[in-house]
């Protein structure tokens, strides 16, 4: 009973009508996947926008787990049920693409049978023919076996296994992004100029580790040496955005760059993007004898593309809360025009509240101070900050590598054809005649093979009746 | 230059309607002897669209991939490269233009609704990768463009085939590759098209990689692009593993390219993502 079973799940498994069921069926799920709005995608905001706009939708989608799609037990059970039926079709595929590199002779009832077969009449002598046929094969790219009369020719050997090796990548694909996936780690840490950080959980602002990655922490130091809104490189190309990273392990640098769009840094399995950035206005909380309190530097953010930097932060222990707005009235760096070269002015609009209560409502420049009961706030410096979003996928390069084999796995089936040619030479004595039966088979684009087996038969036949070489 | 560049752009959409109408009418009217002077209005066409392609290059110091005019010239372009270089490869195939040529034609004049303005090339765009990415996303168009056009004429040909009574027109289909030919044309572009298009995806991933810190991130376009993957990937089993062949399969690949067409020009229209803002703002 139990062999049994293990025979229905062997056939169900390699059927091929099963991998075209459930490739239809990822087809249908992705297209849906794009359709309903993905939680993951979205910004919280822009989802929970269209979960008030949508609500009965929302919770039916919600509930079949449609939100989440891509991440979903459905959408996961169909792929691992085609991985599942790929590695039975692959071991199959495999099994037979090995079979057939070993070539065999044919004799004249097989090569007759095939679609491109020839016999040709002559009454020149055997080893003359075996001769004559082999050159001309030879001259066509052909390696040529002989044995008695029987000849073997193929070429393009190597096709016989681009269809299995295509299946085993997409088998390592889907491995290497689950595996890159359970060991992952990205999370986003935001730096102010000069400020370092060390790589630990609890100095990301938000971090999502996979299952296996066991919070395995490097705990180096990363330094944002220098932040530039408007970078150009070397040779003057614009970059926007780009902020000098330094890494360092026991105080001793490990690795630096300019990090900006499309020019990641990577250290360790680590990679470092450079995405949003702010002004950071440094305000400090003195007393009356100029003693500080407590003083930090705000992180503003720029949420309407104005250049005008925004934050709400709470001034100290005082119970106040403030709100302020800082911009440059011009670029505070540049890699193209030089920091003296332009004034460059910062310009503080500060609100403070009372619960709720505004209380103070000015403008302050560089150094200016406000004066809240017996106590003075001061904009003594102001930087910009940048959010640094830092992955390590060890999975990635194995994906890559995933997609290249591929590739070169897709070129090998369809573009390197395994082509074959058998010869039976029959040689009737008494009647000094002989036949030769030629036949020849490509694996594909059968009909696009006759032009180049036509060919070869007009070639040896010209050469059979000419005698010449 | 701005001028030159779009008089040049002007003249290849003419010359690509003209060699679609000269197309059209041989295969209408079974003309297959005036069918070279199509080829060489397309040819003409070439011509001039790559000057204005090169010049807007030089003008804007960006390949034509920013905006949605330079995108839709580039697409055009390949596809008239691909089938033109197809029809040197097998002569017989030429009356497949009468398919491909007026979606050219329809693809450059589409290309004209949208602004000509030279668009600064955003940061996000200066990669290598891109270009790669872009390159092979238009050659697998073009490949499979073609391979449309030869699954029409298959339909056609076998259509005629399977009646009984002769016509002066069976010498024009006399004059195509035979079913069993066009059969495998279709499969060898289509697997063509399969392969561009795995290329495009894995330089498109490690795009994104450098960019966005992920390879994939089921954005709409990423995950169409996975779905056309998918649809010739079937269409490839399916020939291969499930006897479908012939009008079956030449059926499929006509449907197909509506998906594929979808997920290069139509996503930004449905979906707003990281890959369509830019282009449809």
């Amino acid at each position: 009973m139990y062999q049994n079973l293990k025979k229905k799940i062997s056939i169900f498994f390699q059927s091929r009508k099963l991998a075209i069921v459930l490739i239809t069926l990822i087809i249908l799920l992705s297209i849906i996947g794009t359709h309903i709005p993905q939680e993951s995608q979205l910004k919280p905001d822009v989802y929970n926008t269209w979960k008030t706009n949508h609500p009965v939708e929302a919770q039916i989608y919600e509930t079949l787990g449609l939100t989440y799609l891509f991440s979903s037990a459905i959408f996961y059970g169909t792929v691992l049920l085609l991985f599942i039926n790929t590695i039975f079709c692959t071991k199959n595929m495999l099994g037979n693409a090995l079979r057939r590199l070993i070539g065999h002779f044919q004799k004249k009832e097989f090569i007759s049978r095939l679609e491109n077969s020839t016999v040709i009449q002559t009454s020149k002598e055997k080893n003359e023919i075996i001769s004559l046929i082999t050159s001309e094969m030879r001259t066509l790219g052909y390696k040529v076996s002989q044995e008695k009369n029987f000849i073997r020719a193929e070429k393009n050997k190597l096709g016989i296994l681009g269809t299995s090796i295509f299946h085993l990548c997409i088998l390592f694909i889907i491995l290497s992004a689950l595996y890159g996936s359970i060991g992952r780690m990205e999370g986003d840490m935001r730096l102010t100029e000069g400020q370092t950080l060390s790589e630990d959980h609890g100095n990301y602002m938000y971090i999502n580790e996979g299952p296996l990655f066991f919070d395995n922490h490097q705990k180096f130091d990363i330094t944002l040496e220098k932040f530039y809104p408007d970078y150009y490189d070397e040779s003057n190309t614009q970059r926007g955005a780009a902020g000098k990273l330094s890494l360092k392990i026991d105080g001793e640098v490990a690795a630096t760059d300019i990090v900006y769009s499309n020019h990641l840094m990577t250290y360790g399995g680590y990679t470092f993007l450079g995405n949003v950035y702010g002004m950071a206005p440094l305000l400090i909380l003195r007393n009356e004898d100029g003693s500080v309190i407590s003083g930090s530097y705000v992180t503003a953010s720029d949420n309407d593309d104005s250049k005008r930097y925004v934050a709400m932060f709470d001034i100290g222990d005082t119970g106040l809360e403030g709100g302020l707005m800082v911009y440059m009235t011009a670029n505070l760096t540049s890699g193209n025009i030089a920091e003296g070269d332009v004034e460059q002015t910062p310009v503080l609009f500060l609100k403070i509240f009372d619960r709720g209560t505004e209380i103070f409502d000015g403008k302050l420049g560089l150094n200016d101070a406000v004066q809240i009961g017996d106590k003075y706030l001061v904009f003594s410096d102001v930087k910009y900050w940048s959010n640094f979003y830092v992955v390590k996928d060890d999975g990635t390069l194995l994906v890559y590598a995933g997609f290249g084999l591929i590739t070169l796995s897709l070129t090998i089936m369809f573009f390197i054809i395994p082509k074959r040619l058998w010869v039976e030479i029959v040689s009737d004595e008494n009647a000094r005649r002989t036949e030769i039966y030629i036949g020849g088979r490509a694996e594909r684009f059968s009909s696009l093979y006759e032009e180049e087996y036509c060919s070869l038969i007009d070639h040896i036949k010209e050469r059979l009746s000419n005698g010449t070489n | 230059m701005g001028q030159i560049d779009h008089i040049l752009y002007l003249a290849a959409t003419t010359l690509y309607g003209l060699s679609s109408i000269i197309y059209i009418y041989c295969f209408v009217f079974r003309k297959e002897e005036r069918i070279s002077y199509a080829y060489y209005g397309a040819l003409a066409g070439l011509l001039f669209h790559s000057v204005s392609i090169a010049l807007r290059w030089i003008e804007s110091g960006h390949g034509p991939y920013v905006n949605m005019y330079e995108v839709l010239s580039k697409y055009a372009w390949f596809c008239v490269v691909i089938f033109l270089l197809a029809q040197q490869k097998y002569p017989k195939i030429k009356s497949a233009g009468f398919a491909v040529m007026p979606v050219t034609f329809l693809i450059m004049g589409f290309g004209m609704t949208y602004s000509r303005d030279v668009v600064m090339e955003p940061t996000s765009l200066h990669s290598y990768w891109l270009i790669a990415h872009v390159v092979f996303a238009n050659l697998a168009f073009g490949s499979i463009l073609v391979a449309v056009g030869i699954a029409a004429l298959y339909i056609l040909k076998d259509r005629r085939l399977n009646k009984k009574e002769k016509t002066d027109d069976d010498s024009f289909y006399d004059r195509l590759p035979t079913l069993n030919v066009m059969d495998d044309l279709m499969y060898r572009f289509v697997a063509s098209g399969l392969l561009f298009l795995t290329i495009m995806i894995t330089t498109g991933a490690i795009w994104a990689n450098q960019t966005w810190g992920r390879y994939w991130g089921w954005d709409p376009t990423e995950t169409w692009s996975l779905v056309t993957w998918f649809m010739y990937g079937l269409c490839l089993h399916l020939r291969m593993n499930a006897g479908w062949s012939g009008r079956r399969i030449a059926w499929f690949i006509i449907f197909s390219v509506i998906i594929l067409a979808f997920s290069m020009f139509g996503i930004g229209y449905v979906y707003s993502g990281l890959h369509t803002d830019y282009l449809t703002s």
